[in-house]
C-alpha cells in the first residue's frame, strides 16, 4: 500500500509519502513527484509515515531534486522521516558531505540528513 | 588485565586434563576477571549512571560471559546471563536508566554467577531460587515491550552502520575495496542491491558510499532499474570468498573486488595512501590527469573537480576509503598494543626456581674463578654474574602485579558493610599502580580485609555522631600503596574515632598482658591491639570485634616479612601502615660468617660495616654499645645469640642496620659481601624459630640462615627489659 498526499498552498507544496515506498510503487512515486513539481515552486516531500521504502525511492528522490534544480525551482525534505527511511538512507550509503556536480543551489537533500545527524551526534 | 605484558592465571594440574575441561578452566578464570571488571565497572557507575562508557562496559562483560559460557557448556550461566544482559541492553539503548535498585541487583546477580562458575554449586536448589527471584526482579525492571516504540535509534545507523569491537580487528583481517555496479535492471530479476550491501555490512567494519553520477533527471528516469553503484570498504577477517558469496547469483554486473590494506604488513604507520594514489588504484583518473593537476599546487580533490576531471562523490568516496583504512589501521595498532600471553602462576614459580638455582651455581662459579685467579676464567664469571643479575631482576618484574588488583574488591566490602551497619563511608585509594611479588598480593588480601572491617566497625562512626562532633557525616577510608626503597609502605587511614588509649590500657592490663605499673610510650600501647584475644569492642558484630582480627592481622604480616605500625590521634583517626618487602623470593643479602657458619643479612636493612677490637669492646665496660664517628649505636653479639663456641678474632665487624628509624649492630667475625640470596623456606620443624626467617644454599653447597635482624632487635630489647625489670 502506497498514501500519497499533496496539499497546496500557494506555489508551496507539501508531499507526504506512506505506506510502501518500494519497486512495485515506483511508477506511482514517480508521477506524484512530477505532479507536485510541475505545480509548485516549493515542494517539501514528508517521509515520515513510510513503513517501508527501498532503493527505488531514494533514486527517485534525488533524480527529482536534480529535475528542480534544472526547473530552478526548491525541493526539501521535511524533517519528519520514519525510522525505515533513515535506516536506508544509512544502508545504501547515500550520506554526503558536499552536494553532486549539478546542485548549484548547495541544496542537496542527502548533505542535509548527513549533517542533521551529525548535530544530532554533538548533542 | 595486562600486567607487565603478561597475564597470570592458575591452572592447577594443567598437563592432566582433558583438552575440554582446560577451556573451561580458562572460561572460569577468564569469568572471574571479568566479573571483577564489572564489579569495578558497577561501583563506577553508581557515582556516574549516565556515563554510555561504564553501561557497554558492563554490557560487554555481561554478553562475553553468556557468548562463551555457551560455547563451553555452562548452560545456566548464559541462560541467566541472558537475562541481566536484555536489560542493559535496554539501559543501551535510553530505554530504561540506571537506578540504585538496577546496580543492587547486577551486584545480586553478578555475585550468582561468580557462585554458578564453582561446579560444587551445580543442582543447588538455593541458588535456583535466588537465580529465579534475581530474574524475576530484573524482569520487572524491563518496560512493557510494547511501548519500546522504534525500533531503529540513531546509534544503530551511523556513518559506519556496524561499529565492531575493537577486538575484532585482529591479524586475520583485511580491508577490501569494493565496487559494484549493478546491472541497470537488477531489481528485474528480483535481487535487491540493498540486501547484498546489508550482507557485506554484517561481515565486518563497513563504509558504504553510494554514487549517483548516472542517475538521469526524474522524467527520464525508469523507476524500476538501478542507477546507482556503490564503492564499499570492508574490513573484515571473513575472506574474499565470503564477499564474493554475496554476489553469487548476481549476473551481468561489474564487481571488483582489491584488497587495499591487509593487517599482516610490517607497516606500523597509521597514515594511509594519498588522495591521488587512491583514486589512480580506483581508476578514476589517469597518473597524467594527475601529475597535470599536482602542477598547481592547490588542494588535489577541488582541483580535480575544478577541471571537471572528477565529481565530488568520487573524492569524497576515495576519501571515505583513506579514513577507513586510517580508523582500521588505528585500532589494529590499539589491539595489537594489548596482547599480552597467559601463563599459568605455576610456571612463573618454577622460572623463579630455576632462576634461584641458577644465581645458586653463578655464586659457585664466582668462588671457583676466584681461588683459581684465572684471569679470563674470570671474566667469564663477571659476565655470567652479570647476566644471572639481569635474568633474576627480569623474572622478578614479571611476577610483580599492580596491588590495584586487591585494592577494587575493597570498593565492594565498604559499600556493603557500611550499608549493613548505616555508616557513610567513602574509600578512596591512591597508589593502585605499586606493584608487588605475586605471593605478597595474595597472602595481603586477607590482612588488609581485617584492617579495612576494623576501620569500618571501630573507627568511623555513625553519621549522627559524626554530625554532633562537627565531621563530615559521610567517613573516609583512604588505603595507598608506595614504595619505599626495598619495602612497600601500605597505609589505611580513617577519619574515624581513634584508638583510646586508656582503653587499650585498661584492656591490656586486664587480660594480663602488661601490668598495671608499666610504663609504655604510645606506640607500644597502641601495638598491645596486635596481641592474641585483644578486642576493645564492647559489642561482637558480624563485621569484628571477635578479639582475633589483628592477631591474624600481625601473623601474616610476620610471614611476609612486613612490620605493622599503629599511630592515632583520638577524636581525629587512626593510620594503620604496613611494610612489606617487595619480593620473598630473591634478595640482595650481604653475606657474613661467624665461626664456620655463614649468614646473611638482608642488604635493604644494612647501612654500614664498622670494625670492633677488643679495646673497642673493653672501652664501653661490658655494654654492647660502640662509639661510631660520635654516635652510640648499641649492637648485638650474634655469636653469644646464637651460642656458637669457637675463638673470637681480635676484630670483629658491626654491621649496622637501619631497624625502624633506630641504627642498630649486630657483631659478627666477617664480612664475605654482597650475596644475591635465594631464600629456603625452612621445614617445618624450624618453622617457629625466630629471629631466622630462611635459608641459602652457598657456592659451595653449605647452607646459610638469613637473618630476620628486626625480630632480633625486639627480642633483644625484650630480653633487656626483663634483665631490667
Amino acid at each position: 500500500m502506497i498514501d500519497v498526499n499533496a496539499e497546496y498552498s500557494g506555489d508551496s507544496c507539501i508531499l507526504t509519502l506512506g505506506g510502501e515506498l518500494t519497486v512495485e510503487h515506483a511508477v506511482a512515486i514517480k508521477k506524484a513527484l512530477i505532479t507536485a513539481l510541475d505545480n509548485a515552486d516549493r515542494l517539501v516531500v514528508d517521509l515520515g509515515n513510510v513503513e517501508e521504502v527501498d532503493l527505488t525511492c531514494l533514486q527517485l528522490l534525488c533524480s527529482a531534486h536534480r529535475m528542480s534544480v534544472r526547473l530552478n525551482k526548491r525541493l526539501m525534505l521535511s524533517g519528519n522521516r520514519s525510522a525505515a527511511f533513515r535506516h536506508l538512507f544509512y544502508t545504501a550509503g547515500f550520506q554526503r558531505h558536499t552536494g553532486c556536480l549539478l546542485d548549484t543551489q548547495e541544496s542537496c537533500i542527502w548533505k542535509e540528513i548527513d549533517q542533521e545527524r551529525t548535530a544530532l551526534q554533538h548533542t | 588485565m595486562t600486567r607487565n605484558g603478561l597475564r597470570c592465571n592458575i591452572l592447577e594440574g594443567t598437563k592432566a586434563m582433558p583438552m575440554i575441561d582446560i577451556h573451561k578452566e580458562t572460561y572460569r578464570e577468564e569469568a572471574l576477571e571479568l566479573l571483577s571488571e564489572l564489579e569495578a565497572s558497577l561501583l563506577e557507575m553508581e557515582e556516574r549512571p549516565d556515563d554510555q562508557e561504564l553501561i557497554s562496559r558492563v554490557f560487554r562483560a555481561m554478553h562475553t560471559i553468556k557468548g562463551s559460557g555457551a560455547m563451553f557448556g555452562f548452560d545456566d550461566i548464559a541462560k541467566f546471563t541472558h537475562e541481566v544482559e536484555t536489560v542493559y541492553d535496554l539501559v543501551r539503548n535510553g530505554k530504561i536508566t540506571v537506578t540504585k535498585q538496577l546496580i543492587d541487583l547486577t551486584l545480586v546477580a553478578r555475585d550468582l554467577i561468580r557462585v554458578m562458575l564453582d561446579s560444587t554449586s551445580i543442582g543447588d536448589p538455593s541458588l535456583e531460587i535466588k537465580r529465579q527471584e534475581t530474574i524475576y526482579l530484573l524482569r520487572k525492571l524491563v518496560p512493557d515491550a510494547s511501548t519500546g516504540g522504534e525500533t531503529v535509534s540513531m546509534d544503530s545507523t551511523s556513518s559506519s552502520p556496524v561499529n565492531k569491537s575493537t577486538s575484532e580487528v585482529n591479524k586475520s583481517c583485511k580491508t577490501y575495496r569494493i565496487r559494484f555496479r549493478p546491472q541497470k535492471e537488477i531489481m528485474l530479476t528480483g535481487i535487491n542491491p540493498l540486501y547484498l550491501i546489508r550482507d557485506l555490512i554484517a561481515l565486518g567494519h563497513c563504509k558504504v558510499v553510494a554514487q549517483m553520477s548516472a542517475l538521469p533527471m526524474l522524467e527520464d528516469i525508469n523507476p524500476e532499474y538501478c542507477y546507482i553503484y556503490w564503492d564499499i570498504i570492508l574490513t573484515t577477517d571473513k575472506g574474499i570468498d565470503a564477499i564474493k558469496d554475496v554476489f553469487i547469483f548476481v549476473e551481468g554486473s561489474e564487481l571488483k573486488i582489491d584488497v587495499i590494506d591487509d593487517h599482516d604488513t610490517l607497516d606500523t604507520d597509521t597514515d594511509y595512501k594519498k588522495l591521488g594514489e587512491i583514486l589512480i588504484e580506483r581508476g578514476d583518473i589517469t597518473p597524467e590527469n594527475l601529475q597535470a593537476v599536482l602542477e598547481s599546487h592547490k588542494k588535489l580533490g577541488e582541483l580535480l573537480i575544478e577541471k571537471g576531471i572528477l565529481r565530488p562523490r568520487q573524492i569524497e568516496s576515495a576519501i571515505a576509503e583513506q579514513q577507513h583504512v586510517r580508523e582500521m589501521r588505528k585500532e589494529h595498532q590499539n589491539a595489537e598494543a594489548v596482547t599480552s600471553v597467559r601463563v599459568p602462576s605455576e610456571k612463573l614459580d618454577s622460572l623463579v626456581n630455576l632462576v634461584g638455582e641458577l644465581v645458586t651455581i653463578q655464586a659457585r662459579l664466582s668462588q671457583l674463578a676466584a681461588s683459581w685467579n684465572d684471569p679470563s676464567l674470570l671474566l667469564v664469571s663477571e659476565e655470567v654474574e652479570r647476566l644471572s643479575e639481569n635474568l633474576r631482576d627480569n623474572t622478578m618484574d614479571i611476577r610483580m602485579l599492580p596491588i590495584g588488583t586487591t585494592f577494587s574488591k575493597f570498593k565492594r566490602l565498604v559499600r556493603d558493610l557500611s550499608g549493613d551497619l548505616g555508616k557513610e563511608i567513602e574509600l578512596t585509594t591512591e597508589g593502585a599502580e605499586t606493584e608487588l611479588d605475586k605471593t605478597v598480593i595474595e597472602k595481603l588480601g586477607d590482612p588488609l580485609v581485617h584492617l579495612i572491617r576494623n576501620s569500618i566497625d571501630h573507627g568511623i562512626e555513625l553519621p549522627d555522631i559524626r554530625k554532633a562532633v562537627g565531621k563530615p557525616e559521610q567517613g573516609t577510608i583512604h588505603l595507598s600503596a608506595l614504595h619505599s626503597g626495598a619495602h612497600v609502605l601500605i597505609k589505611i587511614q580513617d577519619d574515624g574515632a581513634g584508638l583510646d588509649k586508656e582503653a587499650i590500657r585498661a584492656k591490656a592490663v586486664e587480660k594480663g598482658l602488661i601490668s598495671s605499673d608499666a610504663d609504655l610510650s604510645e606506640k607500644e600501647i597502641f601495638s598491645l591491639v596486635l596481641a592474641p584475644g585483644f578486642s576493645t569492642a564492647k559489642a561482637v558484630t558480624s563485621v569484628s570485634g571477635r578479639g582475633v582480627g589483628m592477631d591474624v592481622v600481625k601473623q601474616a604480616i610476620d610471614a611476609l616479612r612486613g612490620t605493622i605500625d599503629i599511630s592515632s590521634q583520638r577524636g581525629l583517626g587512626a593510620t594503620i601502615t604496613l611494610t612489606l618487602p617487595l619480593t620473598l623470593a630473591i634478595i640482595d643479602g650481604l653475606l657474613v660468617r661467624i665461626g664456620g657458619d655463614h649468614f646473611v643479612l638482608p642488604l635493604s636493612a644494612v647501612k654500614e660495616c664498622v670494625e670492633l677490637t677488643k679495646e673497642d669492646a673493653a672501652e664501653a665496660h661490658g655494654r654492647h654499645i660502640a662509639n661510631v664517628c660520635g654516635r652510640i649505636i648499641p649492637y648485638i653479639k650474634l655469636r653469644e645469640r646464637f651460642a656458637i663456641n669457637g675463638s673470637v678474632p681480635d676484630i670483629e665487624q658491626i654491621v649496622i642496620a637501619e631497624i625502624r628509624d633506630d641504627n642498630i649492630g649486630f657483631v659478627v667475625d666477617a664480612v664475605i659481601g654482597e650475596h644475591q640470596t635465594v631464600i629456603k623456606s625452612l621445614g617445618r620443624f624450624y618453622k617457629n624459630v625466630e629471629g631466622v626467617s630462611g635459608a641459602t644454599i652457598l657456592g659451595d653447597g653449605t647452607v646459610a640462615l638469613i637473618l630476620d635482624v628486626q625480630k632480633i632487635a625486639m627480642l633483644a630489647e625484650a630480653e633487656e627489659k626483663t634483665c631490667f625489670n
